[in-house]
Parts: structure tokens; C-alpha cells; sequence
């Protein structure tokens, strides 16, 4: 019940949600020479320093294409940290949307995952046209790629809420975020592939929700096939939890939130 | 709850955490350390010792199109009894029922941002306010009006001076209309002719007589013109609810005990 009620309210709000998203997107290319460009560099320098480093200077990873499997498992794993960064800061930092206005405290972490989710769509026309300068003509597989993304976002959202009123109380949270998500990354397949860890290994590190969040992103612009089934019910299993834990921590919270900001 | 009622409060209690000064109070360990003490169940914000009461069983109901004051000293949960009625605060025992939508002029120009023009903050904290995009829009010229700031609406806020800051927050404040409006101190803005414009928006609201008002304000004169009754908090209570004269008159007597005693103590710290 409390878990319905949650998600009304966030309905109530959803013209103030797209609002806020909106803002927050305009926001981060106002004042800035290249504008939108940002959301395609950001990843692109990334990648250029991954590839440099992991398949040029260290030779760790020879697969065909590094480049271009480093840039589709990056997109969504920069829409994971961003969630996840300033989600935890967003209630907290809520300064008087929180303390001096009424609205549902959860509209915040919300908007922070959803504006991360335009930014991962607007670099996706990039990975594509990638692939196709490259040789690989995209394959039917991309029609697939809605399939993927429901999980991935409530399984943000459900963790940046956590985050984001754990905060409130305990500002260590967001220092705890930022180390867990920089350590999360090396244990996640992007800059290698699932196969080249050691197969005693590899049950442990496909059993993580990143791993199988972002595993059907690669799988549909990478190796152009369709989503296993399987996989997208793992996920979906991995959203449904980390969207219950953070609602009832949320709920549980909530009333001290505005006091303690 | 009969219709003519705007709010309604029942015993409510709200009680705050008392800040201790020890460098670990609210970080994990001392947290950990408290819960385990307690075999792992949450602190009862009832039984709290760490928590004091700000407002203990306090009911009341306030009629729909009532003006009401709400007068006391420094620090008597005026305004954290306004945040209950608003929602940003949560009652730790009793209820609070509102009818119609609220909004709270406890800051202006809430959530306002200043790399954005004052076009695009006056739709958002519209909508903070509880109105729709198209309420907004319907409304945006009246607003812009009333704030004076045609020629600037398309300009970022970071430029606007803070008095302009202020009028556009409280124009959009005041046009957004809601059934229940908590105003805690913010009744006037800008320069003196502005002030008046300001006053005179606040009066139109109250004489229709179709919209609840609560003023949190230590201007006791405008209280005592402005309201149908006063409500006196002397914490953890309510002391008085009552026709504005009386409850004014009784807080001034209060005031000067209050004076009296204090001139008392600090002649005896002389000698």
C-alpha cells in the first residue's frame, strides 16, 4: 500500500518532474561554448583514455572493435554513476524545495536519475552511428533496446533514493557512494568483456545487478543480437528489489527529512 | 470533516531533537552504538529524550475563507506549525487535515534558480505552488505586471538585485491563488510603493472572504487589522484562540512581564 501511495505522489508531480528534468538538462550546457555537444564528448574522452590505456599501452583486452564495446558499455554505466552520485546529494541538498515548500521529498532523487537517462539517450544516436562508421551495420537487435531500460531505471531510482535519504541523516553516505561506485566499475564488464574473467570468477561477477543491467546494452549494439530473456528477468528481478529497499527506507525516513536537512 | 472547514488540527504534538554539542552526536558510530543499545529498534520520537516538545496536543479548526493570526515569542513553533500544515513537517502524534490546496510563503521565489531567466523560474515555482503549465501561462502576464520586471523576465535571476528577486517570488505567491495560504513573516516586499502594492494584494485576499489565510507575524498592529481571530502559542500549548483584540492585548501584557523581569535580572547582575 505504502509502496502505491509512494509512487502516486511521484505522479501528482510529474508535471513539476518534468519541469526540474528539463531545467536540469538545459542547465548543464547553459554557459557553455559546445553546448550539446558535451554529452557526446564527456563519454568520447573517456573512451579514448580506456582504449589508450587497456588495449594500447597495457594490452590487457584484444577484442575486435575495443573502442566501440568500451563506448556502449560506458553510456549506460555514466547514466548509473550520475544517478548515483547526485542522487545521493539530492534531498540533501534540496535547500528550500525541502525545507520551505511542500513536495514529496522523492521528486528529487527522481529527477536526478531521469536527467541522467536524457543524457544516456542522447549520446545512444552516437554509439549507433558509431558502430556503423566502424563496419557494423546496426542490427534489428537496437529495436530491442526499450526493452532494457525500465529495469535499469527503477533499479536507479530505487537506489538513489536509498542514498538520498540515508544522506539526510549521515552525510558519510555520499563520500560511501562515490568510492562504492568508482570500485562497482572495475567490477563491472566495461572495460573488459564477462568471458576474459577467470570462469571461477565469472558466476560472481555476472550475479551483479550492473553486470546485468548493462550486459543487454553491449549484447544489442555490440554483438548485435537480441536481449536474452533470461537476463532482462534477472534484471527486472534486481529493479524490483533495490526499488522496494529504497522505498521503505525512504518511508520509513521520510518524516525526519525536512528537520534534519 | 464539515465543508466549511479549511484546517483542521488534532492533538497534535511535534516535538524537535535537542543538538548537543558533542563533535560525534548524529554520525554513524553514535547512531550505531544508541541503536544497539536499544536491541535494534528506531528511536521513539515520543519517548525520545534527545527530543523536546515545540507543541504538545494542540487541536483546533480554522474555517474556510477565515484570516487567521498566529502570534508568541522567539522560538514557540509559530512557524514549525505552519511547516506541519504544509506538510514539510510530519506530526509526531495527532493529525492534521487540510482542505483545498495549500501553498507556504515561508521563502520567496522557493526553488528558483539563477543561471535560469525569470520566464523559466516563474513556471516552475508556479508549479511548486500547485498550479498547472497552463495556469502558469494564463497567469504569467498578470504576474509579470505586478512584479514590475517586463523588461527582465528574459534575463537570468543571478542578475536580478535582490529586491527584484523578492517581488517576483512574491507576485507569483500571490497570483497562484491557493485555497490555503501560510504566509510566516513575508507579508511585504520592495520599497515603499511596492510594500503598499504588496499590502493591498494581501487585503483583497482577505476581505473576499473565499480563501483561508494564516499570518505568522510579530507586527501586532497589522495582526490585530488583518485577522478574524488569533491564535497565541505559549509552548509546548495554545494559549489563547480568540478575537484579535484580546489576544493581542493578552500577549502584550505577556510582553511587558516579560520586559519587566528581564530589567529585574539584569539590575540584580549590576549590583
Amino acid at each position: 500500500m505504502r509502496l502505491i501511495e509512494h509512487f502516486r505522489e511521484l505522479w501528482r508531480y510529474r508535471t513539476l518532474i518534468g519541469s526540474l528534468v528539463r531545467r536540469d538538462v538545459a542547465m548543464r550546457y547553459r554557459g557553455s561554448v559546445l553546448g550539446y555537444l558535451w554529452t557526446m564528448l564527456n563519454p568520447l574522452m573517456l573512451l579514448a583514455v580506456y582504449n589508450l590505456v587497456f588495449s594500447q599501452i597495457m594490452r590487457a583486452v584484444s577484442l575486435p572493435h575495443y573502442a566501440l564495446f568500451l563506448f556502449v558499455g560506458l553510456l549506460p554505466w555514466l547514466w548509473l554513476s550520475g544517478s548515483l552520485n547526485n542522487g545521493a546529494l539530492s534531498i540533501a541538498n534540496g535547500g528550500s524545495l525541502i525545507t520551505r515548500v511542500y513536495i514529496p521529498p522523492q521528486v528529487l532523487p527522481a529527477v536526478v536519475v531521469l536527467s541522467n537517462f536524457a543524457h544516456f539517450l542522447f549520446a545512444l544516436p552516437v554509439a549507433v552511428g558509431g558502430a556503423a562508421l566502424v563496419g557494423l551495420t546496426p542490427a534489428a537487435a537496437i529495436l530491442a533496446l526499450p526493452l532494457a531500460m525500465p529495469a535499469a531505471l527503477v533499479f536507479l531510482y530505487g537506489l538513489s533514493l536509498l542514498a538520498a535519504t540515508l544522506a539526510v541523516p549521515w552525510r558519510d553516505v555520499q563520500f560511501l557512494v562515490g568510492n562504492l561506485v568508482m570500485i562497482w566499475f572495475f567490477l563491472t564488464p566495461i572495460v573488459y568483456p564477462l568471458d576474459s574473467i577467470p570462469a571461477v570468477w565469472r558466476p560472481l561477477v555476472a550475479a551483479n545487478p550492473a553486470t546485468v543491467l548493462i550486459h543487454p546494452f553491449q549484447r544489442m549494439l555490440y554483438e548485435r543480437h537480441f536481449p536474452q530473456p533470461a537476463e532482462l528477468a534477472v534484471g527486472a528481478a534486481w529493479a524490483v528489489a533495490a526499488m522496494v529497499l529504497g522505498v521503505l527506507v525512504f518511508e520509513r525516513l521520510r518524516g525526519r527529512l525536512a528537520e534534519e536537512i | 470533516m464539515r465543508d466549511d472547514i479549511a484546517i483542521r488540527v488534532e492533538g497534535l504534538t511535534k516535538r524537535f531533537r535537542r543538538y548537543r554539542t558533542h563533535p560525534a552526536a548524529g554520525s554513524i558510530k553514535t547512531t550505531l552504538v544508541h541503536w544497539i543499545k536499544r536491541g535494534g529498534r528506531p528511536a521513539d520520537p515520543l519517548t525520545d529524550p534527545n527530543r523536546f516538545d515545540v507543541l504538545r496536543d494542540v487541536s483546533f479548526d480554522i474555517a474556510r475563507g477565515e484570516t487567521v493570526g498566529i502570534i508568541g515569542r522567539n522560538g514557540v513553533g509559530k512557524s514549525a506549525l505552519l511547516k506541519v500544515i504544509a506538510g514539510i513537517y510530519h506530526a509526531d502524534a495527532g493529525r492534521v487535515t487540510t482542505h483545498g490546496r495549500v501553498a507556504a510563503l515561508i521563502e520567496l521565489g522557493a526553488g528558483f534558480h539563477p543561471e535560469f531567466t525569470g520566464r523559466e523560474n516563474v513556471m516552475i515555482n508556479g508549479i511548486i505552488l500547485g498550479l498547472s503549465r497552463r495556469e502558469v501561462r494564463e497567469r504569467y502576464d498578470r504576474i509579470v505586471e505586478f512584479a514590475e520586471l517586463a523588461e527582465f523576465m528574459d534575463a537570468p535571476i543571478r542578475t536580478y538585485s535582490s529586491g527584484m528577486f523578492m517581488r517576483l517570488g512574491f507576485s507569483v505567491a500571490i497570483h497562484a491563488q491557493p485555497s490555503i495560504l501560510l504566509i510566516d513573516e513575508i507579508l511585504t516586499v520592495g520599497d515603499g510603493a511596492f510594500q503598499i502594492k504588496c499590502m493591498e494584494a494581501i487585503c483583497e485576499r482577505v476581505n473576499s472572504r473565499r480563501d483561508t489565510t494564516l499570518i505568522v507575524s510579530h507586527d501586532l498592529q497589522l495582526i490585530e487589522n488583518l485577522c478574524q481571530r488569533v491564535l497565541l502559542i505559549d509552548p509546548p500549548r495554545v494559549e489563547m484562540f480568540d478575537r484579535p483584540a484580546r489576544a493581542v492585548a493578552h500577549f502584550r501584557t505577556r510582553l511587558a512581564e516579560h520586559t519587566a523581569e528581564v530589567a529585574a535580572a539584569s539590575a540584580a547582575n549590576v549590583r
